[in-house]
C-alpha cells in the first residue's frame, strides 16, 4: 500500500486503447516526521483507474494532533483543488465532478503543523484508463496540455461527426428505400468556473433538420452551482407529475434553491411554427399539415429541500401563437367541403399542488399531486363575452355562471370560448389527482400508486398522460432464500368513463409475477415471468364498442457458464416466451406467438477475441384462421478481435427467413434476408478514434418476383476529445 | 489452544468506538451499496463515503464494493450479495477491528500494524487474522470457508480451533461443528470470482455495456433511453442491429 515505487513507464493494452502508466515521482506516501504520517487510500500509486471510479483520498495519521487542517493543499495536475476537497476527521476526499482526461495525473499534497512548521508533503501519480467499449464518447477526456491552465479554463469534451451512405438496387428497390442516411455531429463540453460553479454545453446537429418539421437539432447550455441551475436552449423541465413532465421546451429554465424557499421557472417554445402546404397540382388535398408555434411558461414555488417535507404550487400556461403561421384551406372540389390545413390552435392553463414527505432515512416516501386544467381547443376566434358564454350554457341545459371578471379582459391569461373542454368546469371533470407511496421493509420494496385523471383534464406540458382513467397499481419486490431468489409481484387495475359519458365502463387489470434465481455470480441463473392482461366492458359487439380481451404471457430463461479449453470463457443461454391473446368479441384477431432463443457467447480470458452464436425461432399464429402460422428463423454470428492496442476488427453475419403455408394467403410471409457487415475501430491517439462499418444486405421476397434487392451501407464515425 | 478459545469468547474490553475508520474507495457494476448505521438509519453508499463503527454494508445482487481502512490502508473487497458490519474500538494507533460477515464473499489484504487486531466473525466461527491476504465465504446457513493466500489465520469456535496457513482452506459447517482445514484446491480460489484482481483492471466495468436508444416522439422531441447491462446478457437477449 505505502511501498516506495521507482518511476517507470509502461504500456498496457486495454480494449484496443493505449494506456500509459507513468509514475513521475517516487511516492512518498509514508513520509513521516515525528509521529505524523500520511497514508494514501485512493488511488494507489501507479494504479490505472477507470474514469468512472476516480477518487483521491488520503488519511492523516496524526496521534499528536499536530496538523493544521486549514493548511492542507491538494494539487492535481498542477491545479489547486483544495476548495473542492472535503476533510472529514482524519480523511481527505476529492471526487472529480467530471471524469479526468485519459493518461497520467500527478497529485501533490502539502500541509503544515499548527506551530507553522512544515510537515512532509506527499506526491504520487496514477493513470485514468481509456473508456471501455460501448461507453459514449462523452467519457473521453481532455488533453494533457491543459495542465497548468487557470481553473475557469478547465474544459473537457468531445466532438463526433458521422457520415453514412447507402445504395440500393435490384428489382423492387423503390419499395425498399429506408429512412435517409443522414449526417450527424455532436459537440459536448463541460468545465468548472471555481467553487461549486459548473457549466456544460451539449449540441447535436443532424442533416435531417428541416424548417418543415419539429426540431431535431439540439442545443443546451447549462450553468449550475449548489444553489441554482440555469439552462438555456432545449430544456426538459420536470415540475410536477401531472402538469409538466419532460416535454422539450426551447427557451430557458431556472431553478433557485435556498433550502426553505425555492422556485423553478421555465419559458420557451415547445413547438415551432411549421407552415402547412397544399398539393400544387391539386389544391383540394393537404400535402403537409402545419403547426402553430406553442409558447409555454411555468413557475413552481416550492418550500423545503425535499429531504423531508416539501410543498409546491405549479402554474403553467401553454398557448399556440395564432399569428405564427398562415391558416390555409383546401379549395372546395365539387360538393366537397373546404378543409383547414392546420390543427386548431390551443390554449391551456393548469394549476396544481404537490406535497411530498420522506422519512426513516428515505425508506418511506409519500407524494400527493393534484391539478386543475382549463383547455380551449380552438382559439382562432378569441374570447367570448360572458353573455355569449351563458347563452351557450343555456343551450346545453346548464346553469349560467356569474363570472367576477370579463372573459375578454383576461384573454391574455386564458381564452374562454365555446371550444373549452369542458365548457362548464364546475363538474370537475378537468381535475387530476395522484397519490404515490413507497417503503422499504426488510428486503421488501413496496410501491403503490392511485391515480385519477378526469376525462376533460388536459395539459400540453405532458401530452402523453392518459386521461379518463382511474385506478391503482401495487408492486412488491423482495429477495428470499439468502438473496438467491428475487421475486416481483405486481397488480394494477384501471377504469375509464369517470364522467359516465360513455355507453359502458372499460376496466383493465394486469397481474405480473417475475422470479429470478442465482446462487452466486458464477452459477447458472434462471428466470421465470408471467403476465396476464385483461380488458372488458361487457359489450357484446364491436360496433357497440366491445373490447373484451385476455392476453397471457409466459417466459422462462436460463443461462449456464461453461468453462472451455484454450482460455475460452463461455456462457450458454436459452430463452422461451409465449404470448397468447384471446379476443372474446372478435376471435379472428386472436394470436399466439412463441419465441425461442439459444445462444453461446465466448470470450478469451485475455479478451482480445470474443464471438457469439445465436439462433432464434419465432412462430406467429393467427389463431382465428387455419394454416396461418408464420415461422421466422434467425441465425446470428458476431465477432470482435483486437488486432493490436490501436485496432480492432468486427464482423457480423445475420440470416433471417420467414415462411407461411400457401393457405395463409395474404396474411402469409415468405422471404429471406441476409446481412453481412464488417468494421474496424482505430485509435490513433488516446483521445481520437474512428469507427468504420460497411455491409451488404440482400432481401428476396419469394412470393413476389419483383422484390429482390441488394443494399450497400457504409458508415464512418470520427471522435476527437479535447 | 485455550488462549484461542478465550479470544473467541471474551469480548474486546470496553473502549472508545471509532469514527472515520474506513472509506468506500470503489463501487463496480450497479454501484448499489446500502450502509446501515448502528442507529438504524440506512443510506445509499457512494464512493468517498466515510464509514464509522457499527456500520453495516450490504451489496446488491450486482454490485461489488471495496473499502479501505483509514488507519492502516487495509483493503476489503465485497462480492455481490454480501452483508458485513465493521466495528472498531480502541486507540487509533492500535485499533481492534471486527468484521462481522452475515453472508456473502469478500477478499481482504490486511496491513496489520503493531498492537492492532483484526477478527473475522461469522455465524459459525471466528478467525483471528495474523495473515495478510485471504478470502472468506459465508453461506446462507452460516457455513464458513476461509482460504489463506498469505500469512496465517487462527480459525475457531466453541467446539474447536485450527490454524489456516497460506495455501490451506478452513471450513466450518455449523456452530456446533468443529472447524477443519485442508489443502486449498484450485477450484476453491477460482470460485471467488477474481476478487483479488488489480483494481485498475476493472474487468466488471468493461463487461458492462450501455445501449442508448434515441427516438423521436410525435411531438418531435428526441428522447434518449440508456439501458446498462452486462455485455454477456445483452448479447444473449438482444439481436445485433444493422447500423
Amino acid at each position: 500500500m505505502s511501498k516506495r515505487i521507482n518511476g517507470f513507464t509502461a504500456k498496457l493494452p486495454l480494449m484496443g486503447a493505449i494506456l500509459t502508466v507513468m509514475l513521475t515521482a517516487a511516492p512518498t506516501a509514508a513520509g513521516q516526521q515525528s509521529n505524523f504520517s500520511t497514508l494514501i487510500l485512493s488511488p494507489d500509486p501507479g494504479e490505472a483507474v477507470p474514469q468512472t471510479t476516480e477518487m483521491i483520498s488520503l488519511s492523516f495519521i496524526d496521534p499528536d494532533r499536530r496538523l493544521d487542517v486549514t493548511s492542507v493543499r491538494l494539487i492535481v495536475d498542477r491545479i489547486d483543488l483544495t476548495s473542492e476537497a472535503t476533510i472529514n476527521g482524519d480523511v481527505l476526499v476529492w471526487l472529480p465532478s467530471t471524469p479526468l482526461f485519459q493518461g497520467p495525473h500527478s497529485i501533490v499534497m502539502t500541509m503544515k503543523a499548527l506551530d507553522g512548521s512544515s510537515l512532509p508533503s506527499v506526491s504520487w501519480s496514477f493513470s485514468s484508463s481509456a473508456p471501455p467499449e460501448g461507453v459514449s464518447p462523452g467519457a473521453v477526456g481532455v488533453q494533457e496540455d491543459r495542465k497548468g491552465l487557470p481553473g475557469w479554463a478547465l474544459l473537457q469534451g468531445n466532438m463526433t461527426v458521422e457520415g453514412s451512405m447507402t445504395n440500393i438496387g435490384g428489382d423492387g428497390a423503390e419499395f425498399r428505400r429506408e429512412a435517409p442516411y443522414t449526417g450527424k455531429a455532436w459537440l459536448n463540453a463541460r468545465g468548472r468556473l471555481g467553487g461549486s460553479w459548473r457549466y456544460s454545453l451539449n449540441t447535436h446537429f443532424n442533416s435531417y433538420e428541416s424548417h418543415v418539421r419539429q426540431p431535431i437539432n439540439r442545443y443546451r447550455f447549462n450553468l449550475q452551482s449548489n444553489w441554482m441551475t440555469l439552462t438555456v436552449g432545449d430544456v426538459n423541465p420536470r415540475m410536477q407529475d401531472l402538469i409538466l413532465w419532460g416535454s422539450r421546451v426551447r427557451g430557458w429554465s431556472l431553478d433557485l434553491r435556498t433550502g426553505l424557499f425555492n422556485v423553478m421557472v421555465v419559458s420557451g417554445q415547445s413547438r415551432r411554427a411549421v407552415e402547412s402546404h397544399l398539393y400544387s397540382d391539386d389544391p383540394t388535398r393537404v400535402f403537409r399539415r402545419g403547426t402553430f408555434a406553442r409558447d409555454i411558461f411555468a413557475i413552481r414555488p416550492y418550500f423545503g429541500s425535499g429531504r423531508g417535507l416539501q410543498f409546491g404550487i405549479t402554474f403553467m400556461q401553454a398557448r399556440d401563437d395564432t399569428s405564427s403561421i398562415v391558416v390555409r384551406r383546401t379549395q372546395a372540389a365539387g360538393t366537397g367541403p373546404t378543409q383547414v390545413a392546420n390543427p386548431d390552435p390551443k390554449d391551456n392553463l393548469v394549476i396544481g399542488l404537490d406535497l411530498s414527505l420522506k422519512a426513516f432515512s428515505g425508506k418511506f416516501s409519500f407524494n400527493y399531486n393534484n391539478a386543475f386544467s382549463l383547455y380551449a381547443n380552438d382559439i382562432t376566434g378569441g374570447a367570448l363575452s360572458e353573455d355569449r358564454l351563458n347563452e351557450l350554457l343555456d343551450d346545453q341545459g346548464q346553469d349560467p355562471v356569474d363570472l367576477p371578471f370579463d372573459p375578454e379582459k383576461i384573454s391574455s391569461l386564458f381564452i374562454i370560448n365555446e371550444s373549452m373542454l369542458p365548457l362548464d368546469p364546475r363538474g370537475m371533470t378537468n381535475f387530476a389527482q395522484q397519490i404515490r407511496s413507497s417503503m422499504q421493509i426488510g428486503t421488501h420494496t413496496i410501491g403503490a400508486r392511485w391515480r385519477s385523471i378526469g376525462g376533460s383534464y388536459n395539459t400540453l406540458g405532458y401530452s402523453s398522460l392518459q386521461k379518463d382513467r382511474s385506478g391503482v397499481r401495487v408492486q412488491d419486490s423482495f429477495r428470499i432464500l439468502g438473496n438467491r431468489l428475487g421475486v416481483t409481484v405486481g397488480w394494477e387495475s384501471y377504469e375509464d368513463n369517470l364522467d359516465e359519458s360513455k355507453p359502458a365502463t372499460t376496466g383493465t387489470s394486469t397481474l405480473t409475477v417475475d422470479l429470478s434465481w442465482q446462487s452466486d455470480i458464477n452459477a447458472p441463473g434462471f428466470a421465470f415471468g408471467y403476465r396476464n392482461y385483461g380488458r372488458q366492458n361487457d359489450l357484446d359487439d364491436i360496433a357497440d364498442g366491445g373490447v373484451d380481451e385476455d392476453t397471457g404471457t409466459y417466459s422462462a430463461g436460463a443461462y449456464f457458464p461453461v468453462r472451455m479449453i484454450g482460455g475460452l470463457k463461455s456462457r450458454f443461454s436459452f430463452n422461451y416466451t409465449s404470448v397468447g391473446r384471446e379476443d372474446v368479441i372478435n376471435p379472428l384477431t386472436g394470436t399466439k406467438n412463441t419465441y425461442y432463443l439459444v445462444g453461446l457467447n465466448n470470450r478469451m480470458e485475455s479478451r482480445p477475441t470474443e464471438f457469439s452464436i445465436m439462433y432464434g425461432l419465432n412462430t406467429s399464429d393467427l389463431t382465428g384462421y387455419t394454416d396461418a402460422v408464420t415461422t421466422f428463423n434467425r441465425l446470428m454470428l458476431k465477432g470482435r478481435h483486437a488486432i493490436n492496442n490501436n485496432l480492432a476488427a468486427t464482423a457480423d453475419i445475420i440470416s433471417t427467413t420467414a415462411s407461411s403455408p400457401e393457405a395463409a394467403g395474404s396474411f402469409g410471409l415468405d422471404y429471406s434476408k441476409f446481412e453481412v457487415t464488417g468494421g474496424a475501430q482505430y485509435y490513433w491517439s488516446a483521445t481520437s478514434f474512428a469507427t468504420l462499418r460497411a455491409g451488404l444486405v440482400t432481401y428476396k421476397d419469394n412470393r413476389r418476383d419483383d422484390i429482390d434487392t441488394s443494399q450497400l451501407v457504409v458508415r464512418l464515425r470520427i471522435t476527437q476529445a479535447f | 489452544m485455550l488462549g484461542l478459545l478465550l479470544m473467541g469468547i471474551i469480548p474486546f474490553e470496553a473502549a472508545a468506538q471509532q469514527q472515520n475508520i474506513a472509506i468506500v474507495v470503489r463501487l463496480w457494476l450497479d454501484q448499489q451499496l446500502a450502509v446501515t448505521a448502528e442507529s438504524g438509519g440506512v443510506q445509499e453508499g457512494a464512493m468517498g463515503d466515510i464509514l464509522n463503527h457499527g456500520d453495516q454494508l450490504t451489496t446488491s445482487r450486482n454490485t461489488r464494493a471495496a473499502i479501505r481502512f483509514t488507519d492502516d490502508g487495509s483493503v476489503l473487497r465485497m462480492n455481490p450479495q454480501t452483508e458485513m458490519s465493521i466495528k472498531a474500538e480502541g486507540d487509533r494507533n492500535a485499533l481492534q477491528k471486527i468484521l462481522q460477515i452475515e453472508f456473502g464473499e469478500l477478499w481482504a489484504r490486511i496491513n496489520k500494524r503493531d498492537n492492532a487486531e483484526y477478527r473475522i466473525q461469522t455465524p459459525t466461527a471466528v478467525a483471528a487474522v495474523k495473515g495478510t491476504e485471504f478470502y472468506v465465504r459465508v453461506a446462507e446457513d452460516g457455513a464458513t470457508t476461509i482460504i489463506t493466500v498469505d500469512g496465517v489465520l487462527d480459525f475457531f469456535n466453541d467446539i474447536g480451533a485450527v490454524e489456516i496457513p497460506a495455501g490451506y482452506t478452513g471450513t466450518v459447517t455449523e456452530a456446533s461443528a468443529a472447524p477443519s482445514v485442508g489443502v486449498t484446491e484450485p477450484d476453491d480460489v477460482a470460485s471467488f470470482t477474481d476478487l483479488a484482481e488489480e483494481e485498475g483492471s476493472g474487468s466488471e466495468v468493461e463487461d458492462m455495456i450501455e445501449i442508448e436508444i434515441q427516438f423521436i416522439n410525435e411531438d418531435g422531441n428526441q428522447k434518449t433511453m440508456i439501458i446498462r447491462m452486462p455485455r454477456d446478457v445483452a448479447q444473449q437477449f438482444i439481436p445485433p442491429v444493422q447500423n
